[in-house]
């Protein structure tokens, strides 16, 4: 198998990550498809010095918020905000809701979520994710103690951009 | 709703258009648009300046006859010269800028320091050239009129040294419009990432 299958498979495999990133970022289509093409050709470009100290999906989310973040431009297209808003949200109580409308509340999140900065973004889509504040820490390269206090800000901030 | 729903929702979302290798596949053929790339195809577009700079320079000293003459002997070369390697060092530098397994601050940082580099670079070089082409027109215009004199036998040196001070006051008049200019098309995208890294930095 040459190296371009090898690398073809790994992102075939996990583009979700991928496509979660994008969303995260990017609410229209075109402005996700862009940074996606972006994520991938920056993968693509430091997969031979991929030397697997960390899991495969570590090193994908590490390049792909660096690139979505830092490196990838779209602003003067991007309606996304930078610093939070005064506007809320109305969110559905999920505990009386059927399957129909989970498709709603992820767009809900969505929007939720980007209202917040670029970099608390990232910390809360690893924490829903699942990673530990330990290896959000690592990836963001902030103290534990940071993301923890980071944390529990954005924690709040969606609770007051999420109405009950 | 609950704040630990928020996982529940995460978790439940619909996966996204499945992309097969056929779909993969071309966009590794395609060019990257990231901002370090873009500086660096800014800094390919310069060092072709410098380069275009340089031939017209040369036709102009062989045309006029004027190698002879100390002062151009240094200063063009010179400044070529000097911007060319500062060029070459910062295309070198961005190159080398990865972003493997590096944080997200760490990506910050090089970016940042890059960007600055580069900006600071831009504008000292747009002006300095500017000024080398304004003194290379007056020069010319004037050599044209015939009302400097021969000056591979030196007797034109005094007006060229008056050229020199008249393109050098050129040069600072440009800077400020120069600064103003450059900051305002990269200084934004700058500060924006300076934001994001004060804001890691920020308990």
């Amino acid at each position: 198998m040459s190296r371009e299958d090898d690398f073809l498979k790994i992102i075939i495999n996990n583009q979700g990550i991928l496509h979660k990133v994008t969303k995260m970022y990017y609410s229209s289509p075109e402005e996700q498809n862009d940074l996606f093409q972006e994520i991938v050709l920056q993968l693509w470009h430091a997969y031979p010095s991929f030397r697997g100290d960390s899991k495969i999906t570590t090193w994908m989310y590490k390049v792909a918020l660096n690139t979505a973040i830092t490196l990838f431009r779209k602003d003067k297209k991007n309606k996304s905000h930078d610093s939070i808003t005064n506007n809320t949200i109305n969110f559905p109580d999920i505990s009386q809701q059927t399957q129909r409308d989970k498709f709603e509340d992820i767009s809900m999140l969505y929007k939720a979520i980007e209202k917040l900065s670029k970099t608390d973004r990232a910390i809360i889509l690893l924490y829903l994710e699942e990673y530990k504040n330990k290896e959000i820490a690592e990836i963001i390269g902030i103290s534990e103690g940071n993301i923890r206090v980071k944390l529990t800000r954005i924690r709040k901030k969606l609770k007051n951009l999420i109405e009950v | 709703m609950e704040l630990k729903d928020l996982k529940n929702i995460w978790k439940n979302q619909k996966p996204a258009d499945v992309l097969d290798e056929n779909d993969i596949r071309p966009i590794l053929r395609k060019k990257t648009q990231n901002t370090l790339q873009k500086i660096q195809k800014i800094l390919q577009l310069e060092l072709g300046i410098l380069f275009v700079t340089a031939v017209a320079i040369a036709y102009v000293l062989v045309y006029t006859n004027s190698f002879d003459n100390l002062l151009l002997r240094i200063i063009f070369p010179g400044v070529l010269i000097f911007f060319f390697v500062l060029y070459v060092i910062t295309y070198r530098k961005i190159s080398k800028t990865k972003i493997t397994d590096i944080t997200i601050k760490e990506c910050l940082e090089s970016t940042i320091t890059q960007m600055e580099k580069f900006l600071k670079l831009y504008i000292f070089s747009t002006v300095i050239l500017a000024g080398l082409g304004f003194f290379l027109g007056i020069w010319v215009t004037q050599l044209m009129n015939n009302e400097l004199g021969d000056i591979s036998d030196g007797s034109g040196s005094d007006g060229l040294w008056g050229f020199l001070l008249l393109a050098f006051g050129f040069a600072l008049l440009l800077f400020p419009f120069v600064r103003w200019y450059i900051n305002k098309l990269y200084r934004k995208p700058l500060e924006l990432l300076k934001a994001y890294h004060n804001e890691l930095e920020n308990q």
